[in-house]
């Protein structure tokens, strides 16, 4: 059996407005005489439709979801502080690692900068400013970070 | 747009309240489109807190090209579709523009369908009609007919083209009132043969 493709295509077009109007007028609230017997079937199609679902989420669905989100929430806090303290315990034990290879190689020499009369000298002047700003820094941006945290 | 954008601004800097209110707004259109593709009340439950779960983890990420409701909704949809494919179920079926054709056609005038249709038996078969839809094109009806989303927007949040969206519709609608005529008992005039 043949068909005319564009007679297919018409039809199906005209079937389609035929819905549209059915829902437009079902939305404009069109008296159920009114209109093509076909866009009455589907007027009750579409009223059937935008009915809603017999089932529904409990009333306290937001409550519910919004405490799980905040318990998420407080377990992923945990989860960066707990990774925060390891990389703190890892960072002092290379320091302390670092402190024991450098006291092993540069000990002596170390010793004699911190013997009485050495630290005023000129060559042991500039490092002294170097721990002494590294101090005043490390102070500083602990400050910082108090303020920061109130 | 704006509004999306203060609720959204709110959640992010975790103000009191603001998520629940994000869900208490969004709820509804999720429930639709997860009860209707999953059809299982207790698990459109638990998959409903899933996408809230995740717009709260990944709300960061929403740049606002589309509306909040519809960027929700995608979630809603990609998560029960997932859900679907996990239990090997069928969501789709082919489109087919030859499937359907018959039941286009012209009916008589004289029957009054709003009297036939008071009867609970038709009004339960139609509703049977749409239970037994493909999850797909019952959640489109859904979302075009009750929640009033337009195709485009349907097309944002089912990912599907336009076409195919109107597509499903034509034959959802045309099915359902096939099965709408069958059950009242109404019979074709002028269908016409393909």
């Amino acid at each position: 059996m043949t068909i005319d493709k564009r007679f297919d295509a018409e039809r199906i077009e005209d079937e389609w407005q035929a819905q549209e109007r059915a829902l437009e007028q079902e939305r404009r609230g069109v008296p159920g005489n009114e209109g093509t017997s076909r866009e009455r079937r589907y007027r009750v199609l579409a009223r059937v439709l935008a009915e809603p679902s017999v089932a529904q989420l409990p009333v306290d669905f937001a409550a519910t979801v919004a405490r799980e989100a905040r318990t998420l929430d407080a377990a992923q806090e945990a989860r960066e502080q707990r990774f925060e303290k390891r990389l703190i315990v890892t960072l002092w034990s290379v320091l302390a690692l670092a402190v024991v290879v450098v006291a092993a190689l540069y000990g002596e020499q170390l010793a004699a900068l911190l013997r009485p009369g050495q630290a005023s000298s000129p060559s042991a002047a500039p490092w002294l400013f170097v721990l002494l700003g590294a101090i005043g820094m490390s102070y500083l941006w602990q400050r910082v970070q108090i303020r920061r945290a109130r | 747009m704006s509004e999306d954008r203060n609720l959204v601004e709110a959640v992010l800097a975790r103000r009191a309240g603001a998520f629940e209110r994000l869900v208490r707004e969004h709820q509804g259109l999720c429930w639709d489109i997860v009860y209707r593709m999953v059809r299982h009340a207790e698990d459109a439950r638990e998959l409903s807190q899933e996408v809230f779960l995740k717009v709260y983890r990944y709300l960061d990420r929403y740049r606002y090209e589309a509306s909040l409701k519809t960027w929700i909704g995608r979630i809603a949809y990609s998560v029960a579709l997932r859900h679907l494919e996990r239990k090997r179920l069928s969501y789709a079926e082919a489109v087919d523009d030859d499937d359907g054709y018959d039941a286009i056609g012209n009916i008589g005038d004289e029957f009054d369908l709003e009297a036939a249709f008071a009867d609970h038996q038709a009004y339960q078969e139609l509703h049977a009609a749409i239970d037994a839809l493909p999850p797909v094109q019952r959640t489109v009806l859904g979302l075009y007919h009750f929640d009033e989303l337009s195709i485009g927007e349907i097309a944002v949040v089912t990912g599907l083209a336009e076409g195919t969206i109107k597509s499903h519709l034509y034959r959802a609608r045309l099915r359902l009132r096939d099965t709408l005529e069958t059950s009242l008992g109404v019979s074709h005039d002028h269908r016409q043969a393909v």
